[in-house]
């Protein structure tokens, strides 16, 4: 019999350089193992998809380009009628369970493997996003919870602001499309290594 | 060590020295010196050679305005030209060459055009290169290019890194000098977000080139201390060696830092230079002011200097440009230089003043220090060879004497420097009260202080630039209260410029950079060329690396005298950006060699790579070409053996790159229907069907499958071209043209990973890979069957499709799996002897079964012209079908799709040929159609072609020829017209 190909599932940063610089100025953090839904409703059931997430997983979808998250699910807002739900390690059961859970209320599509999502955290992350994307982070604008969908060299990616680490230090979640992993992750560690970039594999 | 550096600190580090070579060589300064403060230390004059009379040129300025003191800087790969010494920060081993001089500096052949000078007047170029007018490419263009131009750029590539990056902020400040410094100081201290930017590696401005107190303290002090404040403040960021270059809509501007260049090389992960784009809701420009050189006779000999440039170097640098150093000025600023010269322990052996009163204050100081004082008096010119040695000055009573000097420092008065003020289309109005250009029509949210408006004491720029600040501040919702501001002495500012000396034979330049003289200006007056914009067109004054900047005021004034009016009624020139230049390598950024542009790799990319595959880009993606064995060196062999392998055997391909778009909604079908051409409602689930669709136009947009998956869930398969297109292209019609039908789209390319398993035996290896997660025979899965199922727990789909025409089956895995699942199919279909194969088999087993893609597809073709009108349904409505009918889109001879093959079988067919009849001459009346598409068929065993030919499968058995006049010499070969499908064209293995 061959080999379980389901055995041996391929990081999107596999094989990529995993440090640049010195110091510890980014440290990034592949977030592998997610799962990822994209939730649409469908015709006028909006409010109803709404109150149901609401009672079964504690979490109102925003209407708006930000997230909210209660225990290991997280419900960002795409657009009209559109959200992206986040668990920490479901994977492809996610999109399943959420669809059961909504019924013929929304047409619920997997990501799990759409994305490359990295946690970019330490005491230079600011700097290094001006570097790659063309919006203001500060915290005075982008708050913890936002959700930026923007361009970050030539690719698009949305950008998540996360709650500062314990020590105070930023923290954002980049997402690009799974086959761009490698020239963005290029991008982000050149701009980081002035600072000192290494990537963890958690 | 030369006697011009003179006792005391200024703002360099006497106790170090750095050492660096000028024309190889070797001298010495101080940290903290420019190359040209450094230069004139060592009592280096000649610094470079005029532009056109190849004149020796010295230093000028102090500043980014520099127009003589351009120098080679660096070198090999590292080199750059005209870089302006007044500008260059003094690093330990710099390496500078003068530059437009040959074969050296001292001895200059180019200065024999000074003896043809009166050939090289205005408008020189329109008047002497007429005629012939075919030896202007040839002879005059390439001569001129030779004997003009500036510096050599370097010829290797770049070894730095450049970066891009972005700011916000409440407010930008434009300028570190005492203006400011006071508007970042009120507005950060409000806790506004600033940026302050200065092209200086020290801020200060004025304040370290001139003597002032401030609060009873030396005013650089004072300069350093406010930006130390500002440094530690948390929302300011200081930017010193950054330029703001332009000023662009919506409140951006763009900004370059030189991180590095003021060091020997950049250290690791150091960029070279950052180019900033800074967007900010309020901006301060405190840009100051540039001082006006005076047209005389010889005002371009080295030795001759700006005053404030003079003073800069006395103050901040302890040098003075000459022993003894006489100040030629219009007002009461020159005479600041002179008192600092003098404070210093130079010998300044006049003060030439021409007007004939000044202010009493001024008259006593001078008396104080016992100097020569000449009121009402002019300098006509200055004498000496490569270095001024005197000046001839007229004195009140018309009386000629001749001075001994060194150096002059000439003061013309001050322009403020307006130039950010006009790039989005704000134009300078003149002051009578300064006889200066002052910024008018600002742009939004942009507000001048300080020199930078005319205001040229330095309380008011103090004064301005905080309540510049604080408004900022307060528009942005901080609370920002007045504040003491510091107490300084008032200064005289007054001044009367003359636009002119008369009385000197000697050549006076008006635009140093770019040799035009008083005579050349006018000339263009007496021609006619009266505005400032035809001025500098037909005279090439205000042009070059400077744009004027020393130059231009003068020159528009000159053509005013000339013509009889005021500068205000000539107007000015707009300034565009940049203000100072910018490299391209800064434009460029991090996008060059590998990083030009983003790259999407494939699932199977690793995988690829370590079977030995060679890989090309197409659109965005890069994609395995072919999978060559060792030994094989001939692409032909590879591609004969792939396609070999997958017709008699089985191959393997990563198809994930074609678009995939998930559709859901109870509205689904009709959607389809709507969006494509053929009937898509009636496709049972579990089915896949081949689609076409229409642009509104009623061209061909694209190809793809569609499969059905439940009653309301479509997946969609597009060109991998136009996977973004084609859900665009659906966003529209859903959101806009059809709002009230339940539709949701997403975009799942990514998501998935698919493979193409093709050939006779891909059920063989199939059926044991799947195992019992599904039934693949062919009564269970019939040709264009689809199915979701779950492999080892994990979502997968297959499809029975097939783009080489053999059995085949697309498998779809997700993304992460693509690389284990390609390696499980090549495992399980090792005893079958499976290939991998790459867009060079893909293409040419697509091109032997007639499918069309993207050169078939390629925006002017029907659905007619592919053979597929008959997908057209005349049942329902769908975007496009209305204008495919127009006449000329169903005229019957338009081209339509072909094969062909060469009338003699070793003849190889270039796609792009044109089809013309046998014995017809090759031109448009003839043209019948052309080839899209060429391969080498493995199982023809000769050249075919896919194309468009009038009459199109009419003609099929028809010899016709193949006329290619630009593929490698003219080939004309006879080709008979075929059937498009030359492989099975039953469609038989599809099936089996």
């Amino acid at each position: 019999m061959h080999t379980d190909p389901t055995s041996l599932a391929q990081s999107a940063y596999a094989g990529l350089p995993a440090a640049a610089g010195h110091g510890s100025g980014v440290v990034a953090t592949e977030r592998d193992g997610l799962g990822i839904a994209r939730i649409e409703t469908r015709g006028g059931q909006t409010a109803a998809v709404v109150e149901l997430l609401r009672g079964k997983l504690g979490i109102v979808p925003p209407n708006a380009s930000r997230y909210v998250r209660c225990g290991d699910v997280a419900i960002g807002g795409l657009g009209p009628n559109t959200w992206i739900a986040v668990h920490e390690s479901a994977g492809y059961s996610f999109a399943e369970s959420l669809q059961a859970l909504i019924g013929h209320g929304a047409s619920v599509v997997d990501q799990s493997d759409a994305y490359a999502v990295l946690r970019l955290a330490g005491p230079k992350v600011r700097e290094t996003l001006a570097k790659l994307v063309p919006i203001d982070v500060h915290p005075r604008t982008f708050h913890a919870g936002a959700i930026a969908q923007t361009v970050c060299g030539y690719l698009g990616v949305m950008l998540w602001r996360l709650e500062d680490g314990a020590q105070g230090d930023p923290a954002f979640e980049i997402w690009g499309g799974r086959s761009f992993a490698a020239s963005l992750h290029e991008a982000i560690r050149h701009s980081a290594a002035e600072f000192g970039y290494a990537r963890q594999t958690p | 060590m030369s006697q011009n550096r003179l006792s005391g600190e200024g703002a360099i580090l006497r106790d170090r020295v750095v050492s660096f070579t000028f024309d190889g060589k070797r001298y010495r300064g101080h940290p903290g010196d420019t190359l040209a403060s450094a230069l004139l230390a060592a009592g280096v004059r000649v610094v470079g050679r005029s532009f056109k009379y190849h004149r020796p040129r010295g230093i000028l300025t102090a500043g980014s305005e520099e127009p003589n003191a351009l120098v080679e800087l660096r070198t090999g790969a590292r080199r750059e030209p005209n870089t302006r010494a007044t500008v260059v920060e003094l690093f330990d081993g710099l390496e500078a060459h003068s530059q437009n001089r040959w074969p050296s500096l001292g001895f200059d052949v180019g200065a024999i055009n000074s003896l043809f000078s009166p050939v090289f007047i205005a408008g020189f170029y329109y008047k002497t290169f007429m005629w012939p007018a075919a030896f202007w490419e040839r002879v005059y263009e390439p001569a001129i290019r030779r004997a003009a131009g500036l510096g050599r750029a370097g010829i290797g590539a770049d070894p730095d890194r450049y970066e891009k990056v972005h700011a916000f902020c409440d407010l930008l400040v434009v300028g570190a000098g005492p203006a400011g410094l006071a508007a970042a100081l009120a507005a950060g201290r409000a806790g506004a977000r600033v940026v302050l930017c200065d092209e200086d590696f020290l801020p200060g401005g004025r304040l370290n080139g001139d003597r002032h107190e401030i609060d009873g303290r030396d005013g650089a002090l004072w300069a350093r201390d406010a930006a130390d404040e500002l440094a530690s403040l948390p929302e300011v960021r200081v930017m010193t060696r950054t330029t703001v270059f332009g000023a662009y809509d919506g409140n951006t501007f763009g900004a370059l830092e030189r991180v590095t260049d003021h060091l020997r090389e950049p250290g690791a992960h150091q960029p070279r230079q950052r180019l900033w784009k800074i967007v900010a809701r309020q901006t301060v420009l405190a840009s100051g002011a540039l001082e006006r050189p005076i047209v005389f006779g010889g005002n371009d000999r080295p030795g001759v200097m700006l005053a404030s440039a003079v003073r800069t170097y006395v103050n901040r640098f302890r040098v003075t440009p000459g022993q003894r150093t006489a100040v030629f000025t219009t007002g009461d600023d020159g005479w600041k230089t002179a008192f600092d010269l003098v404070d210093s322990h130079v010998e300044v052996p006049a003060v030439v003043d021409a007007r004939r009163e000044i202010p009493a204050a001024l008259e006593n100081e001078a008396r104080r220090r016992g100097m020569r004082v000449m009121l009402g008096a002019q300098v006509l010119d200055t004498r000496g060879g490569r270095g001024v040695r005197g000046i001839g000055v007229r004195d009140e009573s018309g009386r000629r004497i001749y001075i001994a000097t060194d150096a002059l420092a000439m003061a013309g008065g001050w322009n403020p420097n307006t130039a950010l003020s006009t790039h989005l289309g704000g134009r300078p109005c003149w002051s009578d009260a300064i006889q200066a250009y002052v910024p008018a029509g600002l742009p939004a949210g942009m507000i001048a202080v300080g020199a930078a408006a005319g205001d040229f004491s330095l309380g008011a720029a103090l004064r301005a630039g905080a309540e510049a600040g604080r408004n900022a501040a307060e528009s942005a919702g901080f609370a920002a209260p007045a504040e003491r501001l510091p107490r300084v002495a008032d200064e005289s500012v007054g001044g009367k410029p003359l636009w002119l000396v008369a009385g000197s034979r000697r050549k006076a330049f008006v635009d140093a950079q770019h040799d035009v003289t008083t005579e050349d200006v006018a000339i263009a007056a007496r021609e006619g060329f009266h505005s400032a914009e035809l001025l500098k067109r037909y005279t090439t004054l205000g042009m070059g690396t400077d744009q004027g900047k020393t130059s231009a005021l003068n020159g528009h004034a000159l053509v005013a005298t000339l013509t009889g009016r005021s500068p205000a009624d000539l107007g000015t020139i707009a300034s565009r950006p940049p203000y100072t230049p910018v490299a391209i390598g800064a434009l460029a950024g991090t996008h060059r060699g590998l990083h030009f542009r983003p790259v999407r790799l494939t699932p199977s990319h690793g995988w690829a790579e370590s079977r030995g595959a060679t890989f090309v880009d197409l659109g965005e993606w890069r994609r395995a070409k072919a999978f060559p064995l060792a030994g094989e060196r001939d692409w032909k062999r590879t591609l004969v053996r792939e396609v070999r392998g997958v017709r008699n055997g089985v191959g393997v391909c990563d198809v994930s790159t074609l678009g995939k778009i998930d559709v859901q909604g109870s509205d689904a079908a009709t959607f389809l229907d709507r969006v494509y051409a053929n009937v898509i409602s009636s496709l049972p689930v579990g089915k896949t069907r081949y689609g076409i669709m229409l642009r509104e136009d009623g061209i061909v947009f694209d190809d793809g499958t569609v499969a059905r998956f439940g009653s309301s869930h479509f997946v969609l398969s597009t060109t991998s071209a136009h996977a973004v297109r084609v859900l665009q292209h659906l966003e529209h019609a859903r959101q806009v043209l059809w709002p009230e039908l339940d539709v949701q789209l997403a975009p799942i390319t990514e998501q998935w990973a698919q493979f193409a398993v093709a050939g006779p035996r891909s059920r063989a290896l199939l059926e044991p890979l799947l195992g019992g997660a599904i039934d693949v025979s062919n009564a269970a899965f019939p040709y264009l069957a689809c199915a979701q199922f779950r492999w080892h727990g994990r979502p997968a789909r297959l499809f029975r499709i097939s783009f080489s025409g053999e059995l085949a089956y697309e498998l779809a895995v997700p993304a992460r799996y693509g690389d284990a699942a390609v390696r499980a199919i090549i495992a399980a279909g090792e005893p079958l002897g499976v290939v991998p194969y790459g867009m060079e088999t893909l293409g040419t087993m697509r091109i032997e079964k007639g499918h069309v893609a993207g050169a078939e597809l390629n925006g002017t073709t029907s659905a007619h012209d592919l053979g597929l009108g008959r997908m057209m349904s005349a049942q329902k409505d769908y975007i496009g079908r209305i204008l495919a009918g127009r006449a000329g889109l169903v005229a019957p001879d338009r081209p339509a799709l072909v094969g062909v093959k060469p009338a003699q079988p070793g003849v190889r067919l270039t796609a792009g040929a044109h089809f013309l009849r046998i014995g017809a001459q090759p031109s448009l009346a003839n043209d019948e159609g052309f080839i899209s598409s060429v391969a080498f068929s493995p199982t023809q065993g000769h050249w075919i072609g896919l194309g468009f030919l009038k009459g199109g499968p009419a003609r099929v058995g028809e010899r016709i020829r193949a006329h290619d006049p630009i593929s490698g010499g003219e080939i004309d070969i006879e080709v008979e017209v075929t059937n498009p499908v030359f492989y099975d064209p039953d469609g038989k293995r599809l099936r089996s």
